[in-house]
């Protein structure tokens, strides 16, 4: 493979290939498309794409791979090894035992069902052992590799600061100083005129109408994105008329990927230079029971598992104007004209969203302005949640307080009042509103479907909703994204405002509009004596009919008096573990000091916790963020080593050497151990699941196997033990 | 007895509604805070923010404000009417800075609340007109003169003095200028009667309550009755 940088086109004759990933329009089913070179694109835009040199040869193609459709996912990181050796040479070439080459292994053991529920000590004693056999052959045989440049590393100097441009995570890092020239020449949003600057930007999302007229774009000004708007479409439609085909993604050797989504009368459109954005991975196995199935997004996903991670995002983009608008708007505005510009019913708001969207999906970065710097971790836990299937994060409190919690929106729908009073909203006279006459009275909460109590970081404490209704997780993002984009401007506690938002929750239904009631309020101020830090917490109430703003502002003021009732003495609760549930930290509650990082998700409810990454190198910046995306990025996506009924061990070197180990035992059981070694230092990760959970931890200290599983197990049960106080649980249903 | 003290003001539903980025949100914090956002977002949909406020002429007179602060976008304005009704005022605001277009804008909301008046006139809504930024307004690099600042003004008199004698008012959100002038005015035009008939009323409803056949005891008993179903739990 050759290194070629964007800024280089005239090395166009260099034997790079595109490969274009189409399908029928109907069916749709996949076929290959064919494979074009030389490219271009996109740093030529203007160049044709020549379609007569099909039949050249993708590399991929070359990579040695496990037969057949479900094992076409192995070798998962061969591009992202490969991009890491190309930094070798380039940036360090000098001092090779510098960069990073992180080595990958993952394998799949095989044991007897174990019942998850008893979790008794010597199932995970044997468990133990035997996990830990397996690693250390891994190591062994990773020594062996590494051998010499592990050794060399021990000589060189002591430990430093690893930056993210270190670990070659992205390209053309040698060009620049440092962390921060970086991310203003290739990662941050930037609508300038200057188009060298433009194409140099590592991710770009475009938004366009199928006439061609932008919608949105992450970069550039209109001067410059209008040509790509031009080329997008006429790509699209020459395979949509001349060959009934949808185009679906385009890989320029394996340096870039292009991924388009059709969803006429729009088209959404991702461009990626990022290594861990183009491996391909296989999705979970689908006997998950996941308590919010995904949508349709993944119909074709064995041929798609390639483009899955771009195809996703742009899903979200889509949902996002789909909530907004909703469908029936979007084609009725394209159904008049065409040529419609839909920016006209856009705010500059909306564009701010899209904007922090991008930004959070790519990297988990914020939408920072000039300056800023990084003040909470809510991009990276969106991004997290993003990449273990749109999981969404818990927050540790007592088991009794959830249920107290939920019982108190159950009552919520008991509360009846005198039908007159509904009709005139006389609200704010509750002296009037709760009239004592006993005929004719109506459920106050008759319109309420969904109703969320939520942290001020989005985290879900406790919620109800209809028996035969749910709202996906993907749905909730939404939610979430735009209660706070909504209460960015209302910083000041001393006044408190009611929010009545339309919002279409596009898993739920794309058609129509549903009536979010959003009230802030502070925890510690009704508890004695008040916790030093404030304690704000939301009452979410999703309404489904547009008038019933003042019947969902009476519930709240009825929560909120529920809530805090006893709150003023000493041993409330809520209050309390609301304190200790921001301190989840593995060094505190059981000792791990190893281990700086983890992730637990509950497979079944499809919910996740992690440790707050200030443990990791004891600091919220940019860095650390970019690194931790990084390494989870890797861990998970190279667990798509799916191995069926036999213990086996894929170890995948610049060799791409491919081993295999039998065993007895058999289970659904994974584990993924990924190495980092250079810059004096070394970072290791580790993924262990089974049919129950999904475990990530990562350490930047040594650390050898024993402790690496020992600890690791601690860690999942201790998770184990304490699930009902980790996870949510599947809430109230009326 | 009941004293005046115990009686809470009287609430007072107010409604503001414009073109987008006119500056509705920042004067109801201006006026809420008394601070100033720079970066105040667009609002989705609408917000409601409630603030007691006495006159600052006539301190004995206060009102509990009920605002309703709505979305400019246009996208919105099928959720509108539900906003403006039962207010009692409608701040229709325009920016004095871009004139021409969101002047327009305000026609079209005072339009509409009257036809919607003509349809249901039990409780008639009061409209103001609301010329923010003025502060932008008044630049010198506002790229304006006195002379066209001089027409604009003209022209906002001559439509109001052609519609019911619309009260006009210039604000600006940036600083301050004419804000608490605005909601001062809302309360001293009231009628004392407004005053006087709310006290009466509110005592016989208090005084009632005190002989037992409250509210809060129905309320309550009702709320033991839900919280004593769930606790089997």
């Amino acid at each position: 493979m050759k290194d070629v940088h964007p800024k280089n086109p005239e090395n166009s004759d260099q034997h790079e290939t595109i490969k274009f990933n189409t399908s029928f329009i109907s069916p749709s089913k996949l076929v290959s498309g064919p494979s074009i070179s030389p490219a271009k694109f996109p740093s030529v835009p203007t160049t044709a794409v020549n379609l007569e040199n099909a039949g050249s040869i993708n590399a991929a193609d070359l990579l040695p791979s496990q037969s057949s459709h479900t094992s076409s996912t192995e070798v998962p990181d061969s591009s992202h090894l490969r991009v890491a050796n190309n930094h070798s040479s380039g940036r360090f070439s000098l001092a090779s035992e510098n960069s990073y080459v992180p080595s990958i292994a993952g394998l799949t053991s095989e044991d007897e069902e174990d019942d998850r529920e008893d979790n008794n000590i010597e199932t995970s004693h044997n468990e133990e052992e035997d996990l830990q056999s397996i690693l250390n052959g891994l190591i062994r045989h990773e020594n062996h590799f590494n051998g010499q440049i592990s050794h060399r590393n021990s000589l060189s100097s002591p430990r430093q600061e690893i930056s993210f441009l270190d670990l070659n995570i992205f390209p053309n890092s040698e060009t620049v100083q440092n962390g921060e020239e970086y991310y203003n020449k290739y990662i941050r949003i930037s609508k300038d005129e200057d188009e060298a600057a433009f194409v140099e930007k590592l991710k770009h999302f475009f938004i366009l109408s199928s006439a061609g007229k932008p919608v949105f774009s992450m970069h550039g000004a209109d001067d410059i994105i209008m040509g790509y708007m031009g080329i997008i479409t006429t790509i699209v439609s020459t395979f949509e008329e001349n060959m009934k085909e949808e185009i679906k993604s385009i890989t320029v050797g394996d340096r870039i990927k292009i991924v388009a989504i059709n969803k006429n009368p729009l088209i959404l459109v991702a461009v990626s230079q990022i290594s861990y954005e183009m491996m391909s991975f296989t999705h979970n196995e689908s006997v998950e029971e996941e308590l919010h199935p995904r949508p349709n997004s993944l119909e074709d996903h064995d041929s798609d598992s390639d483009d899955l991670i771009l195809i996703n995002q742009l899903n979200t983009l889509y949902n996002y104007l789909l909530s907004i608008l909703s469908k029936p708007t979007i084609e009725k505005n394209f159904h008049n004209r065409m040529n419609y510009d839909l920016r006209r019913v856009l705010t500059p708001l909306d564009f701010h969203n899209f904007e922090a969207l991008c930004l959070k999906l790519t990297y988990g970065l914020p939408l920072l302005k000039e300056g800023e710097k990084i003040s909470d971790t809510s991009s990276f836990d969106f991004y997290i949640g993003e990449l273990l299937d749109s999981s969404i994060q818990s927050v540790k409190i007592r088991n009794t307080t959830r249920n107290r919690l939920n019982n108190i929106f159950l009552s919520c729908k008991r509360i009846k009042v005198k039908e007159d009073d509904l009709d005139s909203e006389v609200n704010s006279d509750s002296v009037s509103f709760f009239s004592k006459a006993e005929d004719q009275e109506r459920y106050l909460g008759e319109d309420l479907l969904f109703s969320f109590l939520t942290t001020s970081s989005n985290r879900i404490l406790s919620f109800m909703k209809p028996r035969n209704h749910t709202l996906s997780n993907e749905d909730l993002k939404i939610l979430f994204s735009m209660i706070s984009s909504a209460e960015m401007q209302s910083g000041d506690s001393e006044f408190t405002e009611d929010l009545w938002i339309p919002l279409c929750m596009p898993n739920f239904n794309p058609n129509g509009f549903l009536y979010v009631f959003v009230r802030k309020f502070d925890l510690s101020e009704y508890v004695e004596p008040r916790p030093t830090v404030s304690q704000p917490l939301s009452i979410i109430l999703i309404s489904s009919n547009k008038n019933t703003f003042f019947k969902m502002r009476e519930i709240s003021r009825y929560i909120i008096t529920k809530i805090v009732k006893g709150e003023n003495s000493r041993n409330n609760p809520l209050s309390r573990e609301l304190l200790e549930s921001t301190k989840l930290s593995i060094l505190n509650d059981i000792r791990v000091p190893a281990i700086k990082h983890f992730i637990y998700k509950l497979k079944c409810s499809n919910q996740f916790i992690m440790n707050d990454m200030v443990y990791y190198n004891n600091d919220r910046s940019m860095n650390t963020l970019l690194q931790l995306v990084y390494f989870y990025s890797i861990l998970h996506n190279s667990k798509a080593t799916k191995i069926k009924s036999k213990l086996k061990a894929t170890y995948n070197h610049e060799t791409g050497l491919v081993r295999q180990i039998n065993s007895s035992r058999s289970e659904s059981k994974k584990l993924t151990y990924t190495r980092w070694n250079g810059a004096g230092t070394s970072v290791t990760g580790f993924m262990l699941s089974d049919d129950v959970y999904e475990f990530y931890c990562l350490s930047n200290e040594e650390i050898g196997s024993k402790d690496l599983i020992a600890n690791s197990l601690k860690i999942i049960q201790w998770c184990e033990k304490y699930r009902k106080r980790l996870f949510l649980g599947e809430g109230v249903t009326f | 007895m009941i004293e005046d003290s115990e009686i809470p003001p009287p609430s007072y539903k107010i409604v503001l509604l414009g073109d987008s980025s006119v500056g509705k949100t920042s004067l109801v914090h201006r006026f809420v805070t008394n601070k100033f956002d720079r970066n105040t977002a667009n609002t989705i949909g609408a917000a409601f923010i409630t603030k007691k406020y006495s006159s600052t002429k006539l301190p004995e007179r206060s009102l509990k404000f009920e605002i309703w602060d709505t979305a400019g976008q246009e996208r919105y304005r099928s959720l509108t009417p539900m906003y403006y009704r039962n207010a009692r005022v409608a701040l229709i605001c325009f920016d004095l800075h871009n004139f021409e277009e969101t002047f327009k804008t305000a026609k079209f909301w005072i339009e509409q609340i009257e036809v919607n008046e003509a349809r249901d006139s039990t409780d008639p809504i009061e409209i103001r007109l609301i010329g923010n930024k003025r502060d932008l307004f008044l630049e010198e690099s506002s790229g304006l003169d006195e002379e066209s600042r001089q027409a604009y003004l003209e022209q906002v008199k001559q439509f109001c003095s052609s519609n019911n004698n619309i009260k006009f008012h210039q604000t600006s959100a940036v600083d301050g200028f004419g804000i608490t002038d605005l909601f001062d005015s809302i309360i001293d035009d009231l009628d004392d009667e407004f005053f006087t008939a709310y006290a009466d009323r509110k005592r016989a409803e208090l005084e009632a309550n005190k002989n037992g056949d409250q509210f809060g005891s129905i309320l309550s008993s009702r709320l033991a009755q839900t919280t004593n179903a769930s606790r089997c739990c």
